[in-house]
């Protein structure tokens, strides 16, 4: 990792600087240049550590642990420590609930970012009217987004899951039967869309915000010459809100890849692995076997992802950057 | 907040306002737009809000199959021992302990570190600071599963999962906190760089040190953004499930969300009622916080998400 050696390197002499005020040399040596850098560090500190400790170490073991075939350390005998590339070769030939889950999750990604973005878009349209009570009509479009997972993903069971849900049996009452949400062909739409459903609201929020800071003068103009309603909402103001949207998709798609408890706690996976994410499909087979699996695996499965997230991110990072406008520069 | 207000002024309200003028819109049309706004408006309001109001209806139903039961069945007060039940049977008051325990210490160490390293990025400038900044940044794209599977194995061996010590076996949820957030740390750096130096510098002169200025003159400042990391702070930790799902395996230990996910989970023949009403009682709490600080959620939201 070229960012720990950077972290490492100097780190060293700036922990040299802070306790070594030599009486004769200050003058010299304590410059107010190199106080500042003290400083500089000294109050990073905290984050410098946490990095090191909780990241990059963490990090670097697993790499590590990627190339082995070892369950538990302690348990480790020295053929446990051979290098080898058989973990990344079974993925991506033999472990086809892993290949599997990796396109489940950039389904669920693309749906999430682009239903979630569009819907938002839609709302706030319609919530930046001047109406009596807004406040009270947005709060209570973003209060959905507040509800727990663990809460959330029980009221989501009651409400549809399993026929004896409370949507399934009015279905049945007005004769709709066999209509399962949580079906092989629908559970991950049905996954996707109670998630946009309940992210709706903050997202709304945001582009309201980004909407108060198109300059009114452009709608006019474009109005005098004849643009409609319409075309004025997408050759205007979606254009001059691109950056919020753009930041909205990025962090949206980046959550989304990583999503976990939200599936987890409504479908586990099921049905046939058809709702299995990237970081499921990890922490499942970790968690199956008490932490006593191939660690190694796991780790393995881990830094896939890891490559799989950072190499989409700056393909979608560069090609949404040149769609934007972030005001005049 | 500002945004709130202006809303009134937003470009795509304003437009039919002035467009009315051009074309020919009688008054009566005009009306029924309005009452058409209104209708939609209120109809998705009250959509958003049916999670909560079917959570509470089912909480106040006699038995397990009325709550999901159709036609509905009227809800009545008369069983609000559900929720006594509901305490008693998910062991509330001690995953209510343990969730707040981490909560308090996590978002303590959490803020107080971001605020700490963004005064370094922010006031102390030197060659180093612009590449420790990019390394920053980019530890916000991090994943966290690449972490997660390696941590676990490291708290394992150090023994902190099987540890009798109940705090010690809270600390992997609590310690990493020191990292502070990336994206607070970056929203404070740019918070503290638009106020005057000159303010510090004074402070400087008259023998202030270099934390007595960051808590006396800039923490002053910022109580509004700080206002708002931590309110995410809590409702963030209040809800998570994943950290606890790995870390605590011990009922003892349980996190709210861990009692209610498991309770939800373990039989099929859970009662319905009174799983709604643990989760009316893990809910309401984020609910008061949402309606008494809407203030500082909306701005947080919106500060928190557009770049400037």
């Amino acid at each position: 990792m070229r960012s720990s050696d950077m972290a490492s390197e100097t780190v060293l002499p700036a922990q040299g600087e802070t306790p070594a005020p030599a009486a004769p040399a200050k003058k010299k040596w304590l410059t107010r240049g190199r106080l500042r850098t003290a400083k500089f560090f000294l109050f990073i500190s905290p984050w410098l550590t946490g990095l090191v400790l909780f990241s990059l170490a963490p990090m670097i073991l697993s790499l590590v642990l990627s190339f082995t075939w070892g369950t538990k350390i302690a348990t480790w005998t020295s053929k446990d420590l051979i290098f080898s590339f058989r973990n990344y070769a079974y993925i991506f030939t033999q472990d086809k609930i892993f290949l599997r889950s990796i396109l489940n999750t950039f389904l669920y990604a693309f749906m999430r970012v682009i239903g979630g973005l569009l819907f938002a878009l839609l709302l706030a349209v319609l919530y930046n009217h001047d109406l009596f009570g807004k406040k009270l009509y947005r709060t209570m479009a973003y209060s959905v987004s507040l509800i727990p997972v663990a809460a959330a993903s029980s009221i989501w069971i009651l409400l549809l899951k399993g026929d004896s849900s409370l949507v399934q049996r009015m279905l049945a009452e007005i004769g709709i039967h066999n209509f399962d949400l949580f079906s092989k062909s629908t559970a991950l739409v049905t996954v996707v869309s109670l998630d946009i459903f309940c992210g709706l609201g903050s997202t709304m929020i945001v582009i309201l915000a980004a909407l108060q800071g198109v300059p009114k003068e452009l709608e006019e103009a474009a109005m005098i010459d004849g643009a409609g309603r319409v075309r004025r909402f997408w050759t205007i103001t979606v254009p001059m809100i691109s950056s919020a949207l753009m930041f909205a998709s990025v962090t949206g798609f980046i959550g989304a890849l990583q999503t976990y408890a939200k599936v987890q706690l409504l479908t586990g996976g099921d049905p046939e692995y058809t709702t299995m994410t990237m970081t499921m499909s990890v922490l499942s087979r970790y968690k199956a076997t008490n932490g006593n699996l191939a660690l190694g695996y796991a780790c393995a499965e881990a830094w896939v992802i890891f490559v799989i997230i950072m190499i989409f991110t700056l393909i979608y990072l560069k090609l949404l950057n040149r769609k934007v406008y972030y005001g005049d520069e | 907040m500002e945004m709130n207000e202006n809303a009134a002024a937003g470009p795509v309200q304003s437009a039919p306002a002035q467009k009315d003028g051009m074309h020919r819109v009688t008054p009566a049309r005009r009306i029924t737009v309005k009452i058409l706004l209104y209708f939609f408006t209120i109809a998705i309001s009250v959509v958003f809000f049916l999670p909560f109001v079917f959570m509470v209806y089912g909480s106040l139903q006699t038995s397990s199959d009325t709550v999901t039961s159709w036609p509905l069945t009227l809800p009545s007060f008369a069983n609000i021992g559900n929720y006594l039940e509901a305490i008693k049977v998910m062991n509330f008051f001690n995953a209510l302990k343990n969730t707040l325990f981490i909560l308090c210490t996590s978002t303590l160490l959490q803020v107080s570190s971001s605020v700490l390293v963004a005064y370094g990025f922010a006031r102390f400038k030197n060659k180093y600071t612009e590449p420790f900044f990019i390394l920053l940044l980019s530890t916000m794209m991090l994943p966290w599963i690449v972490t997660m599977v390696p941590s676990y194995v490291i708290y394992s061996e150090l023994g902190f999962i099987s540890n009798p010590s109940v705090i010690v076996r809270q600390l992997p949820l609590i310690l990493p906190a020191i990292t502070g957030s990336a994206f607070n740390i970056y929203m404070l750096r740019n918070f503290m760089r638009g106020i005057p130096r000159s303010i510090d510098e004074a402070a400087e002169m008259d023998g202030c040190s270099s934390l007595g200025i960051l808590i006396r003159i800039l923490l002053p400042n910022m109580k509004p953004i700080l206002a708002t990391m931590i309110v995410f702070a809590v409702t963030g930790s209040w809800s998570d499930y994943v950290g606890p799902s790995i870390y605590l395996n011990d009922r003892e230990l349980f996190t709210l969300a861990l009692s209610i996910s498991n309770f939800s989970g373990s039989t099929s023949s859970t009662e319905k009622q009174l799983l709604m009403a643990g989760c009316t009682l893990y809910t309401l709490p984020l609910l008061v916080l949402l309606f008494s600080a809407q203030k500082v959620f909306i701005k947080g939201i919106v500060t928190t998400s557009i770049k400037e």
